[in-house]
């Protein structure tokens, strides 16, 4: 088989991973030395699809031959698909190639499981030892990493690579069990603490080898089962508490070719999709934790945004004046991020805060208007009912429409 | 009035500027006129340094504000240098506000620094080399940034290749590594333009395959395509004329599932419980197991 055809079968076979993110590794440079590639923290997206997610690496499976039967994978051993399988040197020649090009910024490999877990995942290390050992390649490694393989294998492959994830699929061990027989979700935990307790080795010893520099992320399918937002959200938050997780990505389930029964067969839930990461970005980044966006388990709302959903379950705490507020509080403003709350708190100690100001900085001024007093504005629509209220601010419906 | 002619760099401004700040020129009483002129003599727009300075004219500004002005300097419009003069005139006399984005000025000044950090971005990103010579030595690119970046990238690109030789032509200038040294060639040669050009890749037919394959048809969304890869800079990917193919593909049912348009209906092969290993070993295996759906 001709290597272009190789790469269009194993590409295809890698597109349902979300993560393509290029970020977190130390800085790296090849000024002046032989070899080739460089790092500098910040990720590089170097195109976009028409399906608007970035490449920033490239992203391909090692092979798509594979003896498990995960019901939502399109490589599912009893799946029609064409399959196909690169040498190790094939990845080295395609990653150097298309990085010399500015095409990618490193690579991001994953497999199939053939033989067995050990037996991939040393295939998998080979392709990065190759690439950073004998081609002095610096750019950015991303390897998945293969719940039972050896902690031997894990920590080689830590050594090479800026990043590792393990893939927990499914939020609940029900629906690991019910759609991917194969898989365990102790077996999956227990390579997530494999990977976690290098980093921690590493990260004790400043000057030894470094281990996974960009950390872990990991993946769940949204809508291949019937778990609510609650549950993924707790999950994640689990993931980030216990393993330090960087990310974790939700993959709305799209249908794959002769998708099995058992599964959804609507095109993929990606307002919903949408949400969970805002969420996630809640989580990560403002604070907030799962049980405050979602007190009963249940969905997120699709009509508006976590956050305004938080603040219009909790009415008491507002309208918040800005020229008093906390920073953290005035950043769970709705329509005020992170970055404009520290913006806001940097200005009212050169002036008082105006209405004005949030225009200039380019605040969602509709949506924190209910929420807000400055100096020479106090809203009227405080004594609005929430519901009134919501009606006003939720997202135009055909925002994120399909056809 | 005072017109002030400079040869349009930030340097220079950065002198004249100086030399009308200490002699008190409020920003409503300067024109910046930068590009070509007579120095000596111009009718219109002399230097700025027989201005007489006030006696015991001093100034002190923010620490971070020449950097940002640099920054600032290098979005084009034209009037470019009136605003960071008003900034400079005003953090000189102590109003620290007028570097902040909640400002009028300082969210105008803001703004263009962002967007120099974000076209120096795309530049980063969007940048297609394309090989010289067999076995390629040496890599070449055309880019059309929209503000004046070219100079900022050369060193990520000098860490970026190591040892290997390379050269980006835009309208405006050339930036050239050679494996050691860097240059910035101001305006770009025609030759080296003509050969950033034309020089074609014939290894671009795997990149294209790969971008076809890793679309994912069932997600397709051309606002999300459109913020990150602005339309501008299509024309001189090798991908772009693959973009509206994909998209009207997409709307024309290949959307039903996520498999490449290339690959639908095509062999596949099903592998049995007992065929452990059946993958491992051979690099080819024949995909011809079940019927081509395609025929």
């Amino acid at each position: 088989m001709q290597l272009i055809d190789k790469l269009s079968i194993l590409a295809d076979a890698a597109k349902y991973d979300a993560s393509c993110a290029s970020s977190g590794a130390p800085r790296r440079s090849s000024k002046g030395r032989s070899g080739l590639g460089s790092t500098s923290g910040m990720g590089i997206c170097h195109s976009f699809t028409p399906d608007g997610r970035c490449v920033s690496l490239l992203k391909i499976l090692l092979t798509n031959f594979c003896l498990y039967d995960c019901q939502y994978c399109i490589n599912r051993r009893s799946s029609d698909v064409p399959r196909a399988r690169f040498t190790p040197e094939e990845v080295v020649r395609l990653t150097l190639d298309f990085y010399r090009r500015n095409l990618v910024s490193g690579l991001f490999l994953s497999s199939g499981i053939i033989r067995s877990a050990d037996y991939t995942m040393e295939q998998l290390v080979r392709v990065a030892r190759l690439l950073r050992e004998e081609h002095e390649f610096r750019g950015y490694i991303h390897l998945k990493t293969i719940p039972d393989a050896d902690p031997l294998l894990i920590a080689e492959a830590g050594r090479h690579a800026d990043r590792l994830s393990v893939n927990v699929e499914l939020p609940t061990e029900q629906g690991l069990l019910r759609l991917a027989p194969e898989k365990r979700a102790r077996s999956i935990r227990q390579a997530m603490g494999v990977i976690r307790t290098g980093e921690q080795q590493a990260q004790q010893e400043p000057r030894g080898a470094t281990f996974a520099p960009a950390g872990q992320s990991t993946q769940m399918i949204i809508g291949a089962d019937a778990s609510d937002d609650g549950t993924i959200l707790r999950t994640a938050e689990t993931l980030y508490d216990g393993f330090r997780l960087r990310r974790v990505y939700y993959s709305a389930f799209s249908p794959i070719p002769q998708s099995p029964r058992m599964l959804a067969q609507q095109p993929p839930p990606l307002l919903r999709e949408h949400r969970l990461y805002q969420a996630d970005f809640l989580l990560r980044g403002y604070g907030f934790r799962a049980g405050e966006l979602l007190p009963d388990n249940g969905n997120l709302a699709l009509d508006i945004d976590p956050k305004l959903a938080w603040a219009l379950a909790n009415r008491a705490l507002f309208p918040v004046d800005l020229n008093r507020a906390e920073p953290a509080l005035i950043a769970r403003v709705p329509g005020i991020g992170v970055l404009n709350a520290r913006r806001l708190a940097e200005l009212r100690r050169e002036r008082r805060l105006r209405y004005a100001d949030l225009q200039r900085l380019r605040c969602a001024v509709e949506k924190a208007a209910p929420f807000v007093i400055t100096q020479d504005y106090r809203p009227r629509q405080a004594t609005l009912e929430s519901a009134v209220l919501r009606q006003r601010l939720r997202d135009g419906s055909a925002q994120l429409e399909l056809w | 009035m005072r017109q002030i002619r400079f040869d349009g760099t930030f340097e220079a401004w950065r002198a004249e500027a100086r030399h009308c700040l200490l002699a008190g020129l409020a920003p409503d009483e300067v024109v910046w006129l930068d590009g070509p002129g007579d120095r000596t003599g111009d009718l219109f727009g002399a230097a700025a340094d027989d201005l007489p300075a006030q006696p015991g004219a001093s100034f002190r500004i923010p620490r971070e504000l020449p950097a940002l002005l640099q920054l600032a300097a290098r979005f084009r419009c034209e009037a470019r240098w009136s605003l960071l003069y008003r900034v400079l005139w005003r953090a000189s006399r102590g109003d620290r506000s007028a570097l902040l984005a909640g400002d009028p000025d300082g969210s105008l000044l803001q703004r263009r620094a962002k967007a120099v950090r974000r076209e120096l971005h795309h530049l980063h990103a969007f940048v297609r080399f394309r090989p010289l010579g067999e076995p390629a030595k040496h890599f070449v690119a055309w880019h059309e940034p929209a503000h004046d970046v070219l100079e900022l990238a050369i060193e990520h690109f000098a860490r970026r290749m190591g040892g290997t030789p390379w050269m980006i032509a835009t309208p405006q200038a050339a930036a050239l590594w050679d494996g050691r040294r860097a240059a910035l060639v101001s305006p770009c040669p025609p030759t080296w333009r003509a050969l950033a050009q034309t020089a074609a890749d014939p290894d671009e037919a795997l990149w294209l395959a790969y971008y076809r394959s890793i679309f994912n048809p069932a997600r397709a969304n051309r606002e999300a395509l459109l913020k990150g890869l602005p339309a501008r800079f299509w024309k001189d990917l090798p991908e772009g004329t693959a973009i509206c193919e994909l998209l009207v593909g997409a709307r024309n049912g290949d959307r039903r599932t996520g498999q490449a348009a290339a690959l639908v209906g095509r062999a596949g092969r099903r592998i049995g419980r007992e065929a452990r290993g059946l993958a491992a070993g051979q690099g080819e295996v024949s995909v011809r197991e079940s019927p081509d759906r395609r025929r």
